[in-house]
């Protein structure tokens, strides 16, 4: 476990590695709580009166598309790039283990962002979180972040074998903001994309979030929970999956180095 | 002046090619106006196609213009001093800002096409209609918009040439001018004090004469006054820009910190 947390830590901090903590705030905090005025203010403009609470929520939780999907995406190819690539492939440690631990940083990186998303709610916009289950609710959290850290993984390892690297991960960006109905009702999806809005992770938790905030019933908000925390981890394991038969693939064509 | 229009053609023309070659410039041109037009129209999906037009229609027009134009040129600096480049161009017979304009308007031309991508997707894909009230008058008020953002551009270029976290602080500046210029909603919904720093600009003033323009003018005197707005910030911008390069071309050569400012 010790191990575990180390190479967690490690790969965090090299992934951050080329900031100093001034561009941290500004990367961490001041564009996401831009990014959560933007959202919420068009918001309000467009639904009125109506109550915007889901949508402040939707728009918290998609904030941790800044690790999933800019930092675990291109955790892969930064490794390709800078040259460790073939000394993880080469090095007989267990790959998931490696794997799943270079990510966990992330996801508690990525709760943090959410969690300066949703103080910019309260401070700005009176998002009220009386009487609400805490507890359920960071779970909600969590299981948002780790699905979305499964995305990241996916996008991560076909990035490998990608070359518009920055095309691919920003289109992926903004199709989670299409498909999760952060900003809208999903019903106003067409019927493909409803249901690969049904088939991603972070929309049943970004909708069980809302039960708890309307303080509905719990039992469907972690039915919800739980079906995203198994559709985030199919997610990372199809990451891992890819990941396995790109470095099968390198190997036999000796091209781990190319791109 | 004659082989300055020169530089600035071949300047134009190879920015052209270097940028369309980024995966990151094809997102801005293409795929971001596509994008941000569909998740804009979902959120205003039912409302009238005025708002429509005005909104999703012109707010991811010229935000995704405005992005391709200001983003890419303020990274361009980064990326000549990245690729070793940057010294050969500085040291050109020609004058630095003259090359780096001809790189700005080659981005501006290629920014322009978002603008029609944003157009065919909010009228052939959601079947919108769009009639322009004023033709004219918003051709005039794009091109005069398009001159300013040049100018804005060529301004950020400079400012973010002195810092070397360009990438972090480019990543940054996207969200401010959303909210500031009213693209996706107007500025009427911000706190009253902020709403001077909108007037700072030139997007604020291009999306309220673009506005007034398809939606029809009530009083002339308004459009003249944001027209008249236009013009001063973008006289301004021209000042900026050429004190900013004044400063960069001191500081290299005093400092001799031209790849690592």
């Amino acid at each position: 476990m010790k191990k575990f947390f180390r190479i967690s830590l490690i790969s965090f901090k090299a992934l951050l590695g080329w900031l100093d903590p001034k561009l941290y705030v500004i990367y961490k905090i001041v564009d996401p709580a831009l990014q959560m005025i933007f959202y919420t203010l068009l918001i309000q403009f467009v639904y009125k009166s109506q109550d915007i609470t889901p949508w402040i929520l939707g728009n918290a939780f998609l904030l941790c598309t800044k690790n999933a999907v800019f930092a675990v995406g291109t955790m892969l190819r930064n490794d390709r790039d800078q040259g460790t690539l073939q000394l993880i492939i080469a090095s007989p440690a267990n790959k998931l283990y490696v794997y799943i631990a270079r990510v966990f940083f992330n996801v508690l990186d990525a709760s943090l962002t959410v969690v300066i998303g949703l103080v910019i709610g309260v401070i700005f916009f009176g998002l009220d979180f009386t009487g609400i289950n805490i507890l359920l609710f960071t779970l909600s959290i969590l299981t948002a972040m780790v699905g979305g850290m499964g995305i990241g993984l996916v996008l991560g390892s076909i990035a490998l074998v990608m070359r518009e690297i920055h095309l691919f991960l920003n289109v992926a960006n903004m199709m989670l903001y299409i498909l999760t109905g952060a900003s809208f009702s999903r019903e106003r999806l067409p019927s493909a994309m409803y249901f690969l809005s049904n088939i991603i992770p972070l929309t049943r938790s970004i909708d069980a979030s809302r039960i708890i905030m309307e303080k509905g019933n719990l039992s469907t908000a972690l039915q919800l929970l739980g079906v995203d925390l198994a559709i985030g981890s199919i997610y990372i394991l199809i990451g891992f999956t890819l990941y396995g038969y790109f470095e099968y693939k390198a190997r036999v064509s000796a091209t781990l180095e190319a791109y | 002046m004659r082989n300055n229009i020169k530089v600035i053609i071949a300047s134009c023309i190879l920015q052209m090619k270097q940028s369309f070659s980024r995966s990151m410039f094809k997102f801005c041109i293409i795929a971001y106006p596509i994008l941000a037009a569909i998740t804009f129209y979902f959120i205003y999906m039912g409302e009238t196609d005025e708002n429509i037009i005005s909104y999703v229609f012109l707010g991811t027009a010229i935000t995704s213009m405005w992005s391709s134009i200001s983003f890419s040129s303020a990274g361009d600096i980064d990326r000549e001093r990245f690729m070793g480049a940057l010294e050969v161009i500085f040291c050109a017979p020609t004058k630095f800002r003259i090359i780096m304009l001809g790189k700005v308007i080659g981005n501006t031309i290629l920014g322009v096409c978002s603008m029609v991508v944003s157009f065919l997707v909010v009228t052939l894909l959601f079947k919108t209609k769009f009639t322009i009230e004023h033709p004219i008058l918003f051709s005039i008020s794009m091109l005069v918009g398009i001159v300013s953002f040049i100018f804005i551009a060529m301004l950020l270029s400079g400012l973010l040439a002195i810092s070397r976290n360009t990438r972090v602080l480019m990543n940054c500046i996207d969200y401010p001018v959303f909210i500031l210029c009213g693209a996706f909603f107007p500025i009427e919904v911000l706190p009253i004090w902020i709403r001077p720093l909108a007037y700072v600009l030139s997007p604020t003033y291009v999306l309220k004469l673009a506005r007034m323009s398809i939606a029809g003018i009530d009083l002339y005197s308004n459009y003249n006054k944001h027209f008249g707005g236009l013009i001063i910030v973008t006289v301004i911008y021209i000042f900026g820009y050429l004190k900013f390069y004044n400063i960069i071309d001191i500081k290299a050569r005093k400092e001799a910190t031209l790849e690592v400012i």
